[in-house]
């Protein structure tokens, strides 16, 4: 798809009537949502809500049971996973690799990859050209990860527990990557447990629980209207 | 695709480029193992007439046995190289897919934008290359382990005791058994046959992740099945086909030489017709296994 085509009126992503089962269990039911270009979205739930379905759906990893999802106006598949910047929760990276031989990859497959931002984050973080992933902690190669991403001009950025699992420091890198690269008039899905430390970046949020939408709205609005922040609201929906 | 064949044999490249140094390794070992004996070599003749090389340690006493067991462990070590290798083609193959696809890389590779045929395509073409590679170093090695004067003089002397006029009866014979039309036939049915293989192997793998526990246990019996499958539409179509085929050889009797190059002539145009069944039997069971696989890596995929 041409990235002009794709640049046009509608939502960067959207999901219509879409369910995902497994077996006997929904992890999505009958899902509606709609995310805008130039928005900072919190995908927010507690574990096990559905969060990484979606994420997995929209980033062509899974094909929903029923319903419909588009992204920039077409069902996932070849043409869109040149259009969304995905970082999983695992760490995908091959182990012999050198940051090398993975930046060489991205820049051939991904015609919007910039490589000499990547390299400059990368330098920041004393990270070189040939060293090799296997040599790096789990912590240094997911922030490898997230450069790559984050190198991206992509017309939807999907990142899946980016926060998760690391320390404080680590936190504060990770949000600011994330603010500081993305294009601003694409969209940014962060899917999160961890409410409080991304609640000040985020424009939007989506609470999902049980593969239920349980909220969609700004977040400015939210916090208005019932006087709490994002955190305190999403304990009083879920509180267990 | 470029791009994925590219990244495809890089990945395998560091990992096939040293077992070839291996086997090289201990192909020229043996070989010098084997320069270093002393060595007794007997031309004969057996029973029924053909040359009989016999090759045996000089010697008498415990330091020439000892000196043999050496050489045929060196031998036995040889030989277990040469199959181990072919083992550990075959390991890759498999580790290839598992790991790059069904993997925590899968995550990566199925984000590319790609298609899921041409992922599919990557991986059994890489492998199909390293398959003849393989095979070509284990041709290699055998032939600098057994490559030998007295052999070559051993071949010559018996390729020379054929008449003239037999090797053109020779000749002749092979080209009515393999005729030029069954050489575009067999070379396709080589690739359709070797390609179709992987694809079915990748199939039971797909079949096997689909399942929550024991995905490994589950695509090796996912093989078993579609190779019983496979088996059966084979000899169901042969079944039905062969009888319909002509020139099938009957009432062979090879009492001169016209009737023998008749029987030749008989059994190319037969064994033409046996190929291209086989032919059309490898394609299905390719194109067949390669829309299986693509099948459940797009709508049955689930990574963990």
């Amino acid at each position: 798809m041409e990235r002009s085509e794709a640049r046009r009126e509608g939502p960067v992503l959207e999901c219509r009537q879409l369910s995902k089962i497994y077996g006997a269990v929904r992890a999505l039911d009958q899902v509606d949502l709609a995310v805008q270009r130039g928005r900072i979205v919190g995908l927010l739930g507690p574990n096990g809500s559905g969060k990484t379905t979606l994420i997995k759906t929209a980033a062509g990893l899974l094909t929903p049971s029923a319903g419909e999802m588009l992204v920039c106006g077409r069902q996932p598949g070849a043409a869109t996973k040149g259009l969304v910047s995905y970082l999983p929760e695992r760490t995908y990276l091959s182990d012999w690799m050198r940051v090398e031989d993975i930046l060489c990859l991205f820049r051939d497959f991904y015609s919007d990859f910039d490589l000499q931002k990547a390299e400059e984050m990368l330098f920041r973080l004393d990270i070189h050209r040939m060293d090799r992933l296997r040599t790096m902690s789990k912590g240094t190669r997911e922030k490898v990860q997230l450069i790559l991403v984050m190198s991206r001009r992509a017309e939807l950025y999907l990142l899946d527990e980016p926060i998760g699992g690391v320390d404080p420091a680590a936190r504060e890198f990770i949000l600011g990557t994330i603010i500081g690269n993305y294009s601003e008039d694409a969209a940014v899905v962060i899917s999160t447990h961890l409410i409080r430390d991304v609640e000040q970046v985020l424009d939007d949020v989506i609470f999902l629980a049980y593969g239920h939408v349980g909220l969609s709205a700004p977040v400015e609005e939210l916090r208005e209207e019932k006087g709490k922040s994002i955190d305190e609201l999403f304990r009083e929906m879920y509180r267990c | 695709m470029n791009k994925l064949l590219k990244y495809e044999f890089r990945a395998t490249l560091r990992l096939y480029l040293p077992l070839y140094l291996v086997m090289l390794g201990f192909a020229v070992l043996g070989r010098f193992s084997l320069w270093g004996v002393p060595w007794q070599v007997t031309v004969g003749e057996d029973l029924v007439g053909w040359t009989n090389l016999s090759v045996s340690v000089t010697g008498e006493g415990i330091g020439s046995e000892i000196l043999a067991f050496l050489l045929s462990m060196v031998l036995v070590g040889n030989v277990l190289v040469l199959l181990g290798a072919l083992v550990v083609h075959f390991v890759i193959t498999l580790q290839r897919f598992w790991k790059n696809l069904m993997g925590d890389e899968g995550y990566l590779m199925f984000t590319l934008p790609v298609s899921t045929g041409e992922l599919l395509w990557s991986k059994a073409l890489c492998a199909f290359f390293w398959g003849i590679a393989t095979s070509l170093m284990v041709l290699l090695s055998v032939l600098i382990l057994a490559w030998h004067p007295l052999l070559v003089q051993g071949v010559k002397q018996e390729l020379s005791t054929i008449p003239p006029e037999d090797w053109q009866l020779i000749l002749r014979m092979l080209q009515n058994v393999l005729p030029p039309v069954a050489w575009p036939i067999l070379a396709v049915e080589f690739v359709a046959n070797n390609i179709g293989s992987l694809f079915l192997l990748y199939s039971a793998m797909a079949i096997g992740h689909t399942v929550k526990n024991h995905k490994v246990l589950a695509s090796v019996g996912a093989y078993a099945v579609l190779t019983m499958i496979v088996g059966t539409v084979a000899s169901t179509i042969i079944s039905l086909v062969l009888p319909l085929m002509a020139g099938v050889p009957q009432d062979i009797q090879l009492n001169s030489l016209s009737e023998l190059i008749l029987f030749s002539y008989q059994m190319g145009r037969f064994m033409t017709g046996v190929w291209a069944v086989a032919l059309v039997i490898d394609l299905l069971c390719a194109v067949g296994a390669f829309f299986l696989a693509r099948y459940l890596l797009t709508t049955q995929l689930n990574l963990e």
